[in-house]
Protein backbone atom coordinates (compact mmCIF):
# COMPACT_ATOMS: atom_id res chain seq x y z
CA UNK A 1 0.00 0.00 0.00
CA UNK A 2 2.92 2.35 0.70
CA UNK A 3 4.04 2.00 -2.92
CA UNK A 4 0.55 2.92 -4.16
CA UNK A 5 0.51 6.05 -1.98
CA UNK A 6 3.99 6.96 -3.16
CA UNK A 7 2.90 6.59 -6.78
CA UNK A 8 -0.28 8.61 -6.37
CA UNK A 9 1.36 11.43 -4.44
CA UNK A 10 4.18 11.58 -6.99
CA UNK A 11 1.79 11.61 -9.94
CA UNK A 12 -0.35 14.34 -8.39
CA UNK A 13 2.26 16.55 -6.73
CA UNK A 14 5.68 15.46 -7.97
CA UNK A 15 6.78 14.82 -4.35
CA UNK A 16 9.01 11.83 -3.54
CA UNK A 17 10.70 10.22 -0.55
CA UNK A 18 7.51 9.29 1.25
CA UNK A 19 7.64 6.99 4.27
CA UNK A 20 5.05 5.73 6.76
CA UNK A 21 5.79 8.70 9.03
CA UNK A 22 5.57 11.38 6.33
CA UNK A 23 3.13 14.16 7.27
CA UNK A 24 1.30 15.49 4.23
CA UNK A 25 1.20 19.09 5.42
CA UNK A 26 4.29 19.41 7.65
CA UNK A 27 6.69 17.39 5.48
CA UNK A 28 5.29 17.67 1.96
CA UNK A 29 3.74 21.14 2.31
CA UNK A 30 0.59 19.99 0.55
CA UNK A 31 -2.41 22.29 0.55
CA UNK A 32 -6.13 21.49 0.31
CA UNK A 33 -6.10 21.47 -3.47
CA UNK A 34 -3.33 18.86 -3.52
CA UNK A 35 -5.29 16.77 -1.01
CA UNK A 36 -8.44 16.94 -3.13
CA UNK A 37 -6.48 15.74 -6.14
CA UNK A 38 -5.02 12.89 -4.13
CA UNK A 39 -8.49 11.89 -2.88
CA UNK A 40 -9.72 11.92 -6.45
CA UNK A 41 -6.83 9.68 -7.55
CA UNK A 42 -7.57 7.19 -4.76
CA UNK A 43 -11.23 7.18 -5.73
CA UNK A 44 -10.29 6.39 -9.31
CA UNK A 45 -7.93 3.65 -8.24
CA UNK A 46 -10.42 1.93 -5.93
CA UNK A 47 -13.50 2.86 -7.97
CA UNK A 48 -15.22 4.31 -4.92
CA UNK A 49 -16.19 7.60 -3.31
CA UNK A 50 -14.32 8.74 -0.22
CA UNK A 51 -16.27 11.24 1.95
CA UNK A 52 -14.08 14.32 2.21
CA UNK A 53 -14.98 14.91 5.86
CA UNK A 54 -13.35 11.57 6.71
CA UNK A 55 -9.93 12.41 5.37
CA UNK A 56 -8.96 15.71 7.00
CA UNK A 57 -7.78 14.05 10.18
CA UNK A 58 -5.42 11.77 8.23
CA UNK A 59 -2.13 13.57 8.73
CA UNK A 60 0.48 10.92 8.05
CA UNK A 61 0.90 8.24 5.41
CA UNK A 62 0.36 5.53 8.02
CA UNK A 63 -3.01 7.15 8.90
CA UNK A 64 -4.09 6.75 5.26
CA UNK A 65 -2.96 3.13 5.22
CA UNK A 66 -4.94 2.43 8.41
CA UNK A 67 -7.99 4.24 6.99
CA UNK A 68 -7.90 2.30 3.72
CA UNK A 69 -7.49 -1.00 5.57
CA UNK A 70 -10.40 -0.10 7.87
CA UNK A 71 -12.55 0.60 4.82
CA UNK A 72 -11.58 -2.73 3.33
CA UNK A 73 -9.57 -1.29 0.46
CA UNK A 74 -6.71 -3.53 -0.50
CA UNK A 75 -4.32 -3.15 -3.36
CA UNK A 76 -5.41 -5.28 -6.31
CA UNK B 1 -20.46 52.36 7.11
CA UNK B 2 -16.72 52.56 6.56
CA UNK B 3 -16.22 51.84 10.27
CA UNK B 4 -17.88 48.46 9.77
CA UNK B 5 -15.34 47.49 7.13
CA UNK B 6 -12.42 45.32 8.04
CA UNK B 7 -9.02 46.67 6.98
CA UNK B 8 -6.83 43.75 5.98
CA UNK B 9 -3.06 43.49 5.76
CA UNK B 10 -1.62 40.67 3.69
CA UNK B 11 1.99 39.64 4.22
CA UNK B 12 3.70 37.74 1.47
CA UNK B 13 6.95 35.83 1.50
CA UNK B 14 8.61 33.50 -1.02
CA UNK B 15 7.78 29.92 -0.05
CA UNK B 16 10.43 27.27 -0.31
CA UNK B 17 9.98 23.71 0.83
CA UNK B 18 12.45 23.06 3.61
CA UNK B 19 12.92 26.79 4.17
CA UNK B 20 11.50 28.82 7.02
CA UNK B 21 8.53 26.94 8.45
CA UNK B 22 5.06 28.40 8.19
CA UNK B 23 4.94 28.84 11.98
CA UNK B 24 8.13 30.88 11.97
CA UNK B 25 6.84 33.06 9.15
CA UNK B 26 3.53 33.49 10.94
CA UNK B 27 5.13 34.75 14.15
CA UNK B 28 7.38 37.13 12.21
CA UNK B 29 4.44 38.53 10.26
CA UNK B 30 2.25 38.74 13.37
CA UNK B 31 4.96 40.74 15.14
CA UNK B 32 5.16 43.19 12.27
CA UNK B 33 1.40 43.51 12.02
CA UNK B 34 0.68 43.92 15.73
CA UNK B 35 3.86 45.51 17.04
CA UNK B 36 3.81 43.02 19.92
CA UNK B 37 6.93 41.36 21.32
CA UNK B 38 7.54 37.76 20.21
CA UNK B 39 6.78 36.49 23.71
CA UNK B 40 3.32 38.05 23.66
CA UNK B 41 1.94 35.47 21.25
CA UNK B 42 2.50 32.40 23.37
CA UNK B 43 1.47 29.03 22.09
CA UNK B 44 -0.17 28.57 18.70
CA UNK B 45 -3.21 26.33 18.99
CA UNK B 46 -5.73 24.99 16.55
CA UNK B 47 -9.52 24.98 16.80
CA UNK B 48 -11.61 21.81 16.57
CA UNK B 49 -11.32 21.79 12.78
CA UNK B 50 -7.72 22.85 12.55
CA UNK B 51 -7.88 26.64 12.31
CA UNK B 52 -4.81 28.10 14.06
CA UNK B 53 -5.04 30.90 16.62
CA UNK B 54 -3.06 32.54 19.41
CA UNK B 55 -5.06 32.14 22.65
CA UNK B 56 -3.00 34.92 24.28
CA UNK B 57 -3.93 37.41 21.54
CA UNK B 58 -7.64 36.77 20.99
CA UNK B 59 -8.21 39.94 18.96
CA UNK B 60 -5.64 38.93 16.34
CA UNK B 61 -7.33 37.23 13.41
CA UNK B 62 -5.33 35.74 10.59
CA UNK B 63 -5.54 33.33 7.70
CA UNK B 64 -2.60 31.45 6.21
CA UNK B 65 -2.22 30.10 2.72
CA UNK B 66 0.58 28.85 0.53
CA UNK B 67 0.79 27.61 -3.02
CA UNK B 68 3.49 27.43 -5.64
CA UNK B 69 6.23 29.86 -4.76
CA UNK B 70 4.32 31.99 -2.28
CA UNK B 71 3.32 32.02 1.37
CA UNK B 72 0.67 34.55 2.40
CA UNK B 73 -0.94 35.53 5.67
CA UNK B 74 -3.80 38.01 6.01
CA UNK B 75 -4.36 39.82 9.33
CA UNK B 76 -7.35 41.77 10.59
CA UNK B 77 -9.17 42.54 13.81
CA UNK B 78 -12.10 40.36 12.77
CA UNK B 79 -12.39 36.85 11.31
CA UNK B 80 -11.30 36.39 7.72
CA UNK B 81 -10.26 33.71 5.27
CA UNK B 82 -7.63 33.85 2.54
CA UNK B 83 -6.73 31.31 -0.11
CA UNK B 84 -4.06 31.27 -2.80
CA UNK B 85 -3.81 28.60 -5.46
CA UNK B 86 -1.37 28.18 -8.31
CA UNK B 87 -3.03 27.04 -11.53
CA UNK B 88 -1.88 23.46 -11.84
CA UNK B 89 -1.72 22.42 -15.46
CA UNK B 90 -2.14 18.69 -14.80
CA UNK B 91 -5.40 19.12 -12.89
CA UNK B 92 -8.57 18.02 -14.66
CA UNK B 93 -10.98 20.83 -13.74
CA UNK B 94 -14.09 19.18 -15.20
CA UNK B 95 -13.53 15.99 -13.25
CA UNK B 96 -12.74 17.76 -9.99
CA UNK B 97 -15.66 20.13 -10.43
CA UNK B 98 -18.12 17.29 -10.92
CA UNK B 99 -16.76 15.45 -7.93
CA UNK B 100 -16.27 18.22 -5.38
CA UNK B 101 -18.33 21.25 -6.34
CA UNK B 102 -22.00 22.14 -5.87
CA UNK B 103 -24.17 21.52 -8.97
CA UNK B 104 -24.70 25.29 -9.40
CA UNK B 105 -20.95 25.79 -9.42
CA UNK B 106 -20.30 22.90 -11.77
CA UNK B 107 -22.90 24.16 -14.25
CA UNK B 108 -21.51 27.71 -14.07
CA UNK B 109 -17.95 26.51 -14.64
CA UNK B 110 -18.99 24.26 -17.52
CA UNK B 111 -20.63 27.21 -19.28
CA UNK B 112 -17.26 28.97 -19.20
CA UNK B 113 -15.23 25.91 -20.24
CA UNK B 114 -13.87 25.78 -16.67
CA UNK B 115 -11.58 28.79 -17.18
CA UNK B 116 -12.61 30.17 -13.76
CA UNK B 117 -12.00 26.88 -11.98
CA UNK B 118 -9.17 28.11 -9.77
CA UNK B 119 -10.94 31.38 -8.90
CA UNK B 120 -13.90 29.34 -7.75
CA UNK B 121 -11.71 26.95 -5.82
CA UNK B 122 -10.11 29.86 -3.95
CA UNK B 123 -13.49 31.43 -3.24
CA UNK B 124 -14.75 28.19 -1.68
CA UNK B 125 -11.59 27.69 0.31
CA UNK B 126 -11.52 31.29 1.58
CA UNK B 127 -15.07 30.75 2.87
CA UNK B 128 -14.20 27.54 4.74
CA UNK B 129 -11.14 29.25 6.18
CA UNK B 130 -13.36 32.10 7.34
CA UNK B 131 -15.67 29.67 9.12
CA UNK B 132 -12.70 27.73 10.48
CA UNK B 133 -14.32 24.43 9.52
CA UNK B 134 -12.07 23.67 6.56
CA UNK B 135 -13.51 20.98 4.33
CA UNK B 136 -15.00 19.02 7.21
CA UNK B 137 -18.19 20.18 5.55
CA UNK B 138 -18.54 18.55 2.16
CA UNK B 139 -17.49 21.16 -0.43
CA UNK B 140 -20.41 20.09 -2.62
CA UNK B 141 -22.87 21.10 0.12
CA UNK B 142 -22.46 24.85 -0.38
CA UNK B 143 -22.15 27.13 -3.39
CA UNK B 144 -20.35 30.40 -4.08
CA UNK B 145 -22.43 30.75 -7.27
CA UNK B 146 -26.05 31.75 -6.80
CA UNK B 147 -29.13 30.77 -8.80
CA UNK B 148 -28.68 33.81 -11.05
CA UNK B 149 -25.16 32.76 -11.91
CA UNK B 150 -23.47 35.48 -9.84
CA UNK B 151 -19.99 34.69 -8.56
CA UNK B 152 -18.50 34.93 -6.00
CA UNK B 153 -21.34 35.18 -3.48
CA UNK B 154 -21.98 33.98 0.06
CA UNK B 155 -24.87 35.26 2.18
CA UNK B 156 -23.83 37.92 4.68
CA UNK B 157 -20.22 37.90 3.58
CA UNK B 158 -17.92 39.36 0.97
CA UNK B 159 -15.74 37.23 -1.22
CA UNK B 160 -13.20 39.33 -3.08
CA UNK B 161 -10.93 37.97 -5.77
CA UNK B 162 -7.61 39.81 -5.54
CA UNK B 163 -5.08 40.28 -8.32
CA UNK B 164 -1.84 38.38 -7.73
CA UNK B 165 0.96 36.97 -9.85
CA UNK B 166 0.14 35.47 -13.28
CA UNK B 167 -0.97 31.87 -12.98
CA UNK B 168 -2.39 32.25 -9.47
CA UNK B 169 -5.86 32.80 -8.03
CA UNK B 170 -6.40 34.55 -4.71
CA UNK B 171 -9.60 35.19 -2.75
CA UNK B 172 -10.33 36.96 0.52
CA UNK B 173 -13.46 36.38 2.62
CA UNK B 174 -14.74 38.59 5.47
CA UNK B 175 -18.00 40.18 6.61
CA UNK B 176 -17.12 43.60 5.17
CA UNK B 177 -13.77 43.92 3.47
CA UNK B 178 -12.14 47.33 3.82
CA UNK B 179 -8.83 48.51 2.44
CA UNK B 180 -6.33 45.76 1.64
CA UNK B 181 -2.65 46.55 2.25
CA UNK B 182 0.28 44.40 1.19
CA UNK B 183 3.58 43.90 2.96
CA UNK B 184 6.61 41.99 1.70
CA UNK B 185 9.02 40.50 4.17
Amino acid sequence: MLQLIQDIVYNVTGKQGITYETDFVQDLALNSFDVMNIISAFEDHFDTTIPTREVWHLHQVKDVIDYLAHKGFTQP
Amino acid sequence: MEADCTPVTIFRHPFQEGGDGSHTLLVQAAQRYSGLDPGAFGELRTGPWGKPFFPQVPGLHFSLTHSGEWWLCAFADRPLGLDLQIHRSHADPARLSRRFFHPLEDAWLARGQYRDFFDLWCAKESWVKFTGRGFFDDPADFSVVDCQGRFPVQAGLQLRLLPFAPGYSLCLCARQIGAVAWQEF
